[in-house]
């Protein structure tokens, strides 16, 4: 029963019993109870109307404006956990996952909700009504744009950057807001400004009901139809324990028995009622993450595209996956993704490498399933999510749990522990396979066999599909290679030569530039908006500078601050901003392009002037030996870059 | 009834019932005083785990045994002065118990079962459930529900006269 109901029985209720026994009181012999009987008819309900003020129980309007939590289809949420799961519940709740989307309220928006901020010559304003959240954007004078006010109903996001979601009505239809803000760096920009995507692309405001509500909330249901009212009701805001255990309202009503639970307890019964995904065998078990960490799109009947939005998925955590949903992928031979893609030429270009490798956060799924260590046969030694992230921290991990969160590893599974609970050979002969140093960043697995390819949230970020370096794939799809993304100042021809040397890869044929000039630098100069962004990132990692002598890297950044794709110079920023000399540089990646311009050639000035004396005569990286950079090569190929429009759907 | 109330009287008119009722006087005040020194005892130790932030104490994982042992303190303690409290009625009224040595008896076994009930259910835990120490805790309610009636039909029962 929902609180204000509950409110009003019992107020009524009370009501009832004090008139009886006013009732009763006016009828006694006695004067002084007599007296009583209005106090009896007054105090009561008086009594519970001033408590329930108190609590702040206040009898509250129905949500009219926003979708709903609603239990379904035995959904029944996270409060139905908690009691019994308090660790599980408390380390969920810490998570990411929980807060993917909430009801906006101004407790759990990232800025200070008040006052306004400028945004290219827009003013926004944060306004309160009561405690709902509203935002008002007025546009520069002569815009020709309309001012918007607007209540924000709900956010996505708390970790990075977080959306906003405008009531628009008469139903429960909420679009975006054409800003969000950036959490790591306090401060709010376009949407545009945030991904990997043209700067004249025009921006057309999703609508929640129909696009992030797929993956961003558990159990969704749209009830969308253009021709109708939007009824959006979802099982939980945000991602919650019903996502991957299935619904859980018949292991609540099972394990209600107590002598079911102690007997589960005492002889580790294993509870058929919900699913506990490293229960299961690895595919189904990697399949509940890939429902939504996945390019995926709904095939068979009857989740077909318009079914879903009426009762939700069918899919259940344990079923497999394909039997409603088909992955995209280099090889997917599949009607209806033949289908879409016919439809959609360009879509695998948003989010794949030419050879089929995905290229954008949130999708590692893909990435897993392509492993060779997922592919294998035996399941004991099969690769899953599980083998390295833990979506609960456990409880004898030392670690703060802000620091789990982050991206929610087990504990010690950012080290060659990950890999040698299979690869234990490696163990004691690493150097052999590695030729690094044991102790050293060459040595760690993951450098070597998932670099930062993929690209999200502003930054690059591990390819979650395990794989070798090569610099013929370099050449043929672009991507950077893992040896020339750490040793920044070295060609292609010096890591074809070693891979050669070392493992027998062929060597692929090279250009004269690819020969002679830094791989590192050609990405960077020459390279399309995807590989620069990449490349954006990389000089600023801290073990790629270790290892490349860092300081002929500011100019290559220098002449990134004043890119065309506003992602690429904030993370060329961000970059720029950990070398000393760069720390308080001032710079607006959202400024005029006149200011880019200029601030490009202030930083690259900068470098000049603070530059060590080791910087010289380093043909690779274009260090001439005076110690200058050389010019007339950096702009030869700064004018060969590769402006082809790029766009990574996050 | 009728006749165990008789025995009573004649056991208490005959000077027996009174050694009996002072020794189990002597029994109650030394188990409430040695019994409400261990649990407070046992505060001060749960309020110095507070203290040091015990992870094993204090962790969200861990909220079922926090509940369990300070239930076992409040519980050793409230029941401790419940023997204090007997103590002080057996001397006032003698034949405040209809079976005496059984509601003794009796609270000494719920004071011990009921706070080791829930001191044991805290130990080892199991998610949000208690050890199964815990099946203590109902044979220790029973005994002291079954003691607490015995006491108070006792003392709704009219005083004995003087026969002086």
């Amino acid at each position: 029963m929902p609180a204000d109901l509950e409110t009003i029985s019992v107020l009524a209720v009370v009501t009832f019993a004090g008139a009886l026994l006013a009732w009763r009181a006016h009828q006694a012999k006695t004067r002084w109870i007599r007296l009583c009987a209005p106090a009896l008819l007054v105090v009561p309900p008086c009594g519970v109307a001033w408590s329930v003020a108190d609590l702040g129980l206040t009898v509250q309007p129905p949500v009219i404006d926003r979708p709903v939590k609603v239990a379904n289809a035995g959904y029944i949420s996270s409060d139905a956990c908690r009691s019994c799961h308090p660790q599980e519940y408390h380390t969920w709740h810490a998570s990411y996952h929980r807060t993917m989307t909430q009801v906006a309220t101004a407790e759990n928006v990232a800025p200070h909700w008040s006052g306004s901020v400028q945004i290219r010559g827009e003013t926004i304003r944060l306004e309160h009504e009561g405690n709902d959240l509203w935002i008002a954007l007025d546009p520069p004078p002569g815009s020709g744009k309309k001012p918007i006010r607007r209540k924000i109903v709900m956010t996505t996001g708390s970790h990075h950057m977080q959306v906003y979601w405008m009531a628009v009505g008469p139903d429960r239809r909420v679009i975006q807001l054409p800003v969000l803000y950036l959490i790591d760096e306090a401060r709010w920009v376009p949407v545009n400004a945030s991904y990997v995507v043209p700067a004249d692309r025009k921006w057309t405001p999703p609508i929640w009901n129909n696009t992030c509500i797929k993956c961003h909330v558990t159990h969704p249901r749209a009830r969308f139809d253009m021709t109708a009212k939007v009824d959006t009701e979802v099982g939980e805001f945000g991602i919650a324990c019903e996502a991957c255990h299935g619904p859980g309202e018949d292991h609540v009503q099972a394990n209600r028995d107590p002598w079911r639970r102690y007997l589960s307890h005492l002889f580790d019964n294993r509870d058929d009622t919900a699913i506990h995904p490293a229960h299961l065998e690895p595919q189904r078990s990697a399949e509940i993450c890939g429902q939504c960490h996945g390019v995926l799109m709904t095939v068979n009947q009857p989740e077909d595209k318009w079914d879903w939005t009426m009762f939700g998925y069918h899919y259940r955590p344990g079923d497999e996956l394909a039997s409603t949903r088909q992955h995209f992928g280099d090889g997917v031979d599949h009607p209806a993704v033949n289908d879409f893609l016919r439809e959609n030429p360009g879509y695998m270009n948003t989010m794949f490498w030419s050879d089929g490798m995905i290229r954008v956060t949130g999708r590692e799924y893909n990435g897993l399933i392509e492993s060779p260590c997922f592919q294998h046969d035996d399941p004991e030694r099969t690769m899953t999510c599980l083998s390295c992230h833990r979506l609960h921290q456990d409880a004898a991990d030392p670690r703060p749990i802000k620091t789990w969160a982050d991206e929610q590893l087990e504990a010690e599974m950012e080290t060659n522990k990950a890999c040698l609970q299979c690869h234990a050979d490696f163990t004691d002969n690493l150097a052999q396979h590695t030729r690094h140093q044991p102790d050293s960043s060459g040595s760690l697995c993951y450098n070597c066999h998932m670099p930062h390819t993929t690209y999200g949230l502003m930054g690059a970020i591990r390819s979650h599909q395990v794989d070798l370096p090569s610099a013929t794939v370099s050449i043929e799809t672009g991507r950077p290679n893992a040896c020339n993304q750490c040793h920044l100042d070295k060609t292609l021809e010096w890591t074809a030569e070693y891979l050669n040397e070392w493992f027998d890869t062929p060597q692929p044929v090279l250009s004269e530039d690819e020969r002679n000039i830094a791989a590192s630098v050609l990405w960077t100069l020459r390279g399309d908006a995807g590989q620069r962004v990449l490349m954006a990132w990389s000089l600023g990692w801290d073990d790629a500078r270790k290892t490349s002598e860092e300081d002929w890297i500011p100019p290559y950044l220098a002449r990134l601050l004043n890119d065309p794709y506003a992602a690429v110079r904030m993370v060329a920023y961000r970059s720029l901003r950990t070398y000393p000399q760069f720390q308080d540089f001032d710079y607006d990646y959202i400024a005029r392009p006149e200011e880019l311009a200029q601030k490009s050639r202030l930083a690259m000035e900068t470098w000049k002037t603070t530059k060590q004396p080791q910087s010289t005569g380093r043909q690779q990286v274009l260090i001439a030996p005076e110690g200058g950079l050389r010019t007339d090569v950096f702009e030869r190929i700064f004018a060969e870059r590769d402006n082809r429009e790029i766009w990574l759907q996050e | 009834m009728s006749k165990a109330r008789h025995e009573t009287h004649d056991r208490n008119d005959s000077g027996i019932g009174d050694v009996v009722e002072s020794s189990l006087v002597a029994r109650h005040l030394r188990y409430g005083w040695c019994s409400l020194l261990l649990f407070i005892c046992l505060g001060v130790v749960l309020e110095s785990l507070h203290g040091f932030k015990v992870a094993w104490y204090l962790d969200v994982g861990t909220e079922p045994r926090r509940l369990m042992w300070r239930l076992a303190h409040a519980h050793g303690t409230f029941l401790s002065l419940v023997h204090i409290a007997y103590a002080a009625t057996l001397h006032a009224r003698p034949n405040v118990a209809f079976a005496t040595s059984f509601a003794s008896a009796a609270l000494i076994a719920a004071s011990i079962l009921m706070p080791a009930g829930f001191f044991l259910g805290g130990t080892v835990i199991y998610g949000g459930d208690p050890g199964v120490g815990i099946l203590l805790l109902p044979v220790g309610a029973l005994l002291l529900v079954t003691a607490v009636l015995s006491v108070a039909i006792g003392a709704l029962r009219p005083p004995p006269r003087n026969t002086d």
